[in-house]
């Protein structure tokens, strides 16, 4: 027992995990995996733990920490995917480059950089050219990286954010023929979005009909939910309100109680498409749930507003829907609804 | 009677809020929240559709309906129509709790609702009634209203019982339960109804003489219930109305000091609420008006007074502060009467009065007709100048007249022409009728009184404003304006006096005199927004006013939000004026989301017209700078066409306005960079950019010679940046990219010789005229791109590098002279570097090789410096002939003091390289380079030779070749193996040997073939 006490303390503190390497930790979004991270691709990373490996596939990652990285950089994450960019940039600036040795925290400071320096640039605060083409640098240098995929996303929303829908689409179709299923769902997603909004509704049905028939996988059953809550509206718009409707009524059914965000969303779907089926009333009222009941949603109570600005000033209100613009621009004025009402 | 509240009073006002269960109910109750019943009557068809409705709230919608339909009903603007939508509403009611029974506490919230409603309108009708003379139409009437009364109050007891029953039904629910929240609404709504009913009885009261047994009847019982819901709910906001009310009733039964206990219990609570201060105002409006009725006016004056200076400027334009106001205004007047001879305590008394009067007559509560009356007593107390006129009639005739003559002579001035005489006496003229005018006016305005036809008086109003205005008083006509204005749009004059007012309060803003003004003018500009239709004179005025001041005041987020709230026809407008402000303050952050906004609205202004040529120029230009400093990339492709057709746009286009010399093209900073932009855009698309280089060159002429060099630095920048970030971008894209069927890469257009004219007209100013304009670092930025002007061009190459080397040279001689000039002594050396290098480059290799000397006697290990010495003395050696140079360019020169060369040459360049490329394989390259030279220099010494010793020059040049290839087979990398190559094969021609460069040497042992 004191050979064991002696070994520990040598080891660093007692109950300290001893050997540092198993120190790396996964999160995904059914936990957590500590272990020492030994493998990573474009489709997930692997993580060994006394002497056996499990893999967490991308679509199911959320992040990746190293023992040995600088405690800065665990807080860009955590700012990074708060949506809290600048802040995550300050953290970066704060780090020591030169004195980072392990390859894998490097490559993490260098995506991270990007992916922020991306979403500033989308928001206008950051150079757009410069956040390209660290984004396709990254690209071409780490092309295993489990980032590989956010990268190309990346890429497909800044591309998409100045209406570069060309560029946009082969970013989406890229994701949307990755052998992750979760992945290519999402691109389906994304795609199906982009030529929903662009009046491309048959596109986006394609789309998305070939994201839903990518095989089941657990970890693409948000993304699935997406696909349907999208192509409801493209439904709509291509003249079957009602099968659109029983779309994304399935997945308020089938919605907890307390999934807000999923709520929100679903409300926001159901006004696409009575506003795809020029039923701007019942879009109204569909709108207000989320502006009345889900108003913490911050992405989807921005998308509720915009509407709903519009959908007032059409019945009138001209006051409502200057009161739907003035809180959208106040509480959300970083989102693309607030920049897109304005530049419309 | 007097009884202790409790320090903390809970709001629970008791009106109407419901316990919102189900998400259906909260969305209702926004929407009714908001004013929209017909839309929440729309809503629940829209849930009786939606099969996502929980069955709880569909057992509810019928009894909402009512509701709604009711809340409608009470909106519309007959008497008649009214009750009967309320007796509708009953019918509707009563059928639902037969048939169906319902949820009781829907049902009981809309009895409520519907016995509220009644007792409104029961009291809408004693109002009217008792504002009757007496008569017998007005008796009949008050008879009316009382029955109406009772009818109300049982219904609003019916509706009690409902809400006890649905109370009790829930009674065991707990309290943070669904139906515990539901029963705490339904109780406070239950509250409501008792103080309703027990307030008609006090107002029915108010329908019988004063001091009438009927009336002391029914306050005395008002009174009593009203103290019990006081002992029931004195936590309560509703309770402290109860308690309001309760006191309100002794006042009428004489009981005074009941009455004060009353009040002063609530004006004694601590008030740090909105609500509970509003209580607390009415409650020293009645303390104000009972000390009065007591003859005690002093007493009126202390505390309410002191109550109505402290609360918020909000609240004291609120209601509440109005009663108050209204009663300390008689209260003022009663004091006023009291004194006895001292006239200025008695005035001040009197203007109080008639300020605090005029502001409480301006809001419709219970007291303005009161207060109206009270401020007109106050006026004529005042003691106004002798009345010349005798009413408001010829007053306003008189001043009208006035106007008229001044009109007449106006026309007559204009008819006077040139002569200063008779117009000099007409414009006395004017000013006399001028006077004459105000004066009426201000008398007719003095004559004014409750039966003035308020259309005249406001036409009063508005004219003498407009006369003040003429004469600089802006104060005055604005407030003269603002209260025509007040009176809404419906009044003739009214629109025109909400402009007058916004010019007025525009300029007492903009004059910085007037503290407060801006704000005054915001409100007011809110109000005319609020008041009139969008598409209106005033409303467009409104707006304008607003976004310029925002403008001024830089608060863009205001200016931002009137633009969203202006008209459609109105927005592209001011969207303009808004994009070019931004643009004008952005930050460089901001540029790329600014600039893109400024595009928008540039586009839709052009659109949608009702922009000013000015604006849309300046817009123009502003654009055009955004899109040529975009920087090139697959995601923002320049556009440098749209830039010149913007640019050359026939109506308002920079460079059309330019031609013109219209505005705001008539300033030189706007010319100068409408042209910058122009031969900018040009030479990025290769088009003959000179003609508009040449009127920017031209304009810089205007200027001082410090801002003149600036302005052309400005485009020089420009052109190397937007040339810089092309070749990066272009060397950037991989062979993918290229391969790609649209070729990303951006071409570089004439932007270089475009680059080279600026810095040569730079230059040549530094050279001729401005030497102090530039200092060290803008001067060595010039130098350094035309070096590397230089080195990519062929044919100006020598001419580029001659101005940059006399550029570095006169720099370095300046800095010579004066030792503050450079920087840093590193900044010299490097400038007596380049200066040499520039030197070199144009054969200037006595120059360059003598500054380079004069540089390693400094810093010897310099190793660039000593390849470039090398580098002259090669180049020298071989332009003269001179085979000892070449022999040196190897060997080195010049003895230092330590005996040793200060200048290597290319054997020791070799060697010190080769040790460190050991280190750093950055100096491999030199490594290479050196024993490449001293190869060279071998040949060229062969060159000048004969015989035998230039064949020994020739084996010497090939040994140094076949040794470097033997332990270097990859001789550092293709270019330099051509290099060696190259030169093998021209030695190899001068042995008279086949040339066959490096194939003749094998690799392995150095033999050849």
């Amino acid at each position: 027992m004191a050979m064991l006490r002696a070994f520990l303390i040598a080891c660093g503190v007692w109950g300290a995990a001893c050997v540092v390497a198993q120190g790396d930790r996964v999160r995904t979004v059914d936990g957590s995996i500590a272990g020492e991270v030994v493998g990573a691709s474009r489709l997930g990373v692997t993580v060994e733990r006394n002497g056996t490996t499990e893999e967490a596939p991308i679509g199911l990652l959320i992040s990746v920490i190293y023992s040995d990285e600088p405690a800065e950089l665990s807080q860009a994450r955590l700012a990074a995917e708060n949506g809290a960019f600048e802040s995550a940039i300050e953290k970066l600036d704060a780090i020591n480059a030169s004195l980072v040795t392990d390859e894998r925290v490097r490559q993490d400071l260098v995506y991270y950089r990007a992916y922020c320096d991306a979403r500033l640039a989308m928001a206008g605060k950051s150079d757009m050219a410069s956040a390209a083409r660290a984004l396709q640098e990254f690209a071409k240098e780490n092309p295993d990286s489990h980032h590989y995929y956010a990268v190309v996303q990346a890429l497909g929303d800044l591309s998409r954010s100045v209406d570069r829908t060309g560029y946009a689409a082969r970013m989406y179709r890229m994701l949307a023929d990755s052998e992750s299923a979760a992945v290519a769902v999402r691109g389906g997603v994304l795609l199906g979005t982009m030529l929903q909004e662009g009046g491309d509704h048959r596109g986006a049905i394609e789309a998305l009909d070939a994201a839903l028939a990518r095989d089941n996988d657990t970890a693409a059953a948000p993304q699935r939910t997406q696909a349907r809550l999208v192509k409801g509206a493209s439904l709509a718009a291509t003249g079957d309100l009602d099968e659109g409707l029983k779309l994304v009524r399935g997945v308020m059914r089938s919605a907890a109680a307390d999934d807000d965000p999923l709520r929100a969303e679903t409300y926001n779907a159901l006004a696409r498409c009575y506003l795809a089926a020029e039923r701007p009333r019942d879009a109204l009222f569909a709108l207000l749930f989320v502006d009345t009941l889900y108003s913490e949603q911050h992405e989807q109570h921005a998308e509720a507003l915009y509407r709903l600005a519009r959908v007032w000033r059409e019945a009138g209100e001209a006051e409502e829907a200057e009161a739907a613009r003035d809180t959208l621009r106040r509480r959300y004025a970083q989102t693309t609804w607030a920049r897109r009402d304005l530049s419309d | 009677m007097r009884r202790a509240l409790l320090p903390v009073v809970a709001v629970w006002c008791g009106c109407g809020v419901s316990a919102a269960l189900e998400p259906e109910e909260r969305v209702l109750e926004s929407l009714r929240d908001r004013g929209h019943e017909a839309l929440a009557l729309e809503f629940l068809e829209y849930c009786e559709r939606d099969p996502l409705v929980s069955e709880a709230f569909r057992a509810r919608i019928s009894a909402e309906r009512l509701r709604s339909q009711l809340a409608i009903a009470k909106r519309l603007d007959s008497a008649e129509e009214r009750a009967a939508a309320i007796d509708r509403a009953t019918e509707s009611l009563e059928r639902l709790a037969q048939e169906s029974g319902g949820d009781p506490g829907a049902l009981a919230e809309a009895a409520g609702q519907l016995a509220i409603a009644a007792a409104d309108e029961s009291r809408r009708l004693a109002l009217a009634a008792t504002a009757l003379p007496e008569s017998a139409a007005r008796d009949k009437q008050l008879r009316e209203a009382r029955s109406a009364m009772d009818a109300a109050r049982r219904r609003l007891g019916g509706a009690e019982q409902r809400f006890e029953e649905a109370v009790e039904r829930l009674k065991a629910a707990p309290a943070d339960s669904p139906a515990g929240r539901e029963r705490l609404a339904l109780k406070q709504q239950l509250a409501q109804v008792r103080l309703i009913a027990a307030r008609l009885i006090h107002e029915e009261g108010l329908t019988h003489p004063d001091g009438s047994q009927e009336a002391a009847r029914l306050h005395k019982q008002a009174g009593e219930q009203l103290a019990a819901l006081y002992e029931k709910y004195s936590k309560f906001l509703i309770g402290l109305y109860a308690h309001l009310y309760e006191g309100r009733c002794y006042q009428r039964l004489g009981q005074t000091s009941l009455a004060a206990a009353c009040f002063e219990d609530l004006t004694a609570q601590p008030a740090n609420d909105r609500n509970l201060r509003r209580v607390a105002t009415l409650a020293h409006a009645d303390l104000a008006s009972l000390w009065l009725a007591d003859d005690k006016p002093d007493k009126s004056l202390d505390q309410p007074a002191a109550w109505l200076e402290r609360l918020p400027a909000s609240e004291r334009r609120g209601p509440e502060a109005a009663r108050l106001k209204y009663w300390l205004g008689e209260a003022g007047i009663a004091a006023a009467d009291a004194l006895s001879g001292n006239d200025s305590a008695k005035r001040r008394l009197l203007v109080e009065a008639r300020d605090r009067l005029a502001e409480s007559a301006t809001l419709a509560t219970d007291v303005q007709v009161d207060a109206r009356q009270a401020w007109a007593k106050a006026m004529s107390a005042l003691g106004a100048e002798p009345a010349q006129l005798e009413n408001f009639d010829q007053a306003l005739a008189a001043g009208k007249e006035a106007i008229a003559t001044i009109g007449a002579m106006r026309l007559a001035a204009q008819a006077t022409g040139a002569d200063p005489a008779a117009t000099e006496e007409l414009q006395q003229q004017e000013g006399a009728a001028r006077g004459d005018a105000v004066r009426a006016f201000e008398e007719a305005l003095r004559l004014a009184d409750d039966k003035t036809p308020k259309e005249e008086l406001n036409e009063a109003r508005y004219l003498l404003a407009w006369l003040l205005w003429e004469s600089g008083a802006a104060e005055r006509a604005a407030e003269l304006c603002e209260r025509v204005a007040l009176d809404g749009p419906e009044a003739p004059t009214a629109e025109d006096a909400a402009r007058l007012a916004l010019a007025a309060l525009e300029r007492l803003a903009r004059s910085g005199d007037n503290e407060g003004a801006g704000d005054r003018l915001r409100d007011f500009a809110r109000f005319v927004l609020d008041q009139w239709p969008a598409e209106s004179d005033a409303a467009q005025t409104a707006t304008t006013v607003l976004l310029n001041r925002a403008i001024e005041s830089g608060r863009l987020e205001e200016a931002e939000v009137i633009v969203r709230s202006a008209s459609p026809e109105r927005r592209p407008a001011l969207l303009l004026r808004f994009a070019v402000a931004r643009w004008e303050r952005a930050e460089s952050s901001e540029r790329n989301e600014v600039g893109k906004l400024l595009g928008t609205a540039y586009s839709k202004a052009c659109e949608g017209g009702g922009s000013q040529p000015a604006t849309l120029a300046t817009a123009a230009l502003y654009y055009s700078q955004f899109l040529l400093t975009s920087q090139p990339n697959l995601l923002l492709l320049r556009d440098d066409e749209y830039v010149l057709q913007m640019l050359a746009e026939p109506t308002h286009g920079p460079l059309t306005l330019v031609a013109k010399g219209l505005p705001p093209a008539d300033t030189a900073l706007f010319r100068r960079e409408a042209f910058r932009l122009e031969a900018w855009a040009r030479a990025a698309l290769c088009q003959d950019y000179g003609p508009a280089l040449l009127r920017f060159k031209e304009e810089l002429a205007t200027l001082s010679n410090e801002e003149a060099f600036r302005a052309g630095l400005s485009l020089a920048v420009a052109l190397r940046t937007d040339l810089t970030e092309r070749r990066e971008w272009n060397s950037s894209l991989t062979a993918t990219d290229l391969a790609k069927a649209k070729d990303p890469s951006v071409p570089e257009g004439c932007l270089s010789g475009a680059l080279r004219d600026v810095l040569l007209v730079l230059i040549e100013w530094l050279n001729n005229n401005t030497p102090d304009v530039a200092d060290w670092n803008t001067s060595v930025w010039i130098g350094q791109s035309m070096t590397k002007l230089a080195e990519e061009s062929d044919q100006q190459a020598r001419e580029l590098y001659t101005a940059a080397g006399e550029l570095f040279e006169r720099l370095v001689e300046r800095a010579e002279r004066n030792p503050d000039y450079a920087p840093k002594p590193e900044a010299l050396l490097a400038a007596r570097l380049q200066s040499a290098q520039c030197a070199l480059r144009v054969d200037q290799h006595d120059r360059a090789y003598s500054a380079m000397v004069e540089l390693l006697r400094e810093r010897p290990s310099m190793l660039d410096v000593q390849r470039d010495a090398a580098l002259a003395l090669q180049r020298w050696g071989k332009s003269e002939g001179d085979p000892e140079r070449l022999e040196q360019s190897i060997a080195g020169a010049v003895p230092g003091d330590d005996g040793k060369h200060v200048v290597w040459g290319w054997s020791k360049i070799a060697a010190v390289a080769g040790g460190a490329a050991a280190r750093d394989p950055k100096y491999n390259e030199r490594f290479f380079e050196a024993w490449l030279n001293v190869a060279r220099s071998r040949y060229l010494a062969a060159m000048l030779a004969q015989g035998s010793e230039r064949e020994e020059q020739l084996r010497k040049a090939v040994g140094t070749i076949r040794a470097m290839r033997r332990q270097y087979p990859d001789l550092g990398g293709p270019e330099s193996t051509a290099a060696f190559d190259s030169l093998l094969r021209e030695v190899q021609t001068a042995l008279g040997e086949r040339p066959r460069g490096l194939a003749a040497i094998a690799p392995d042992n150095g033999t050849g073939g």
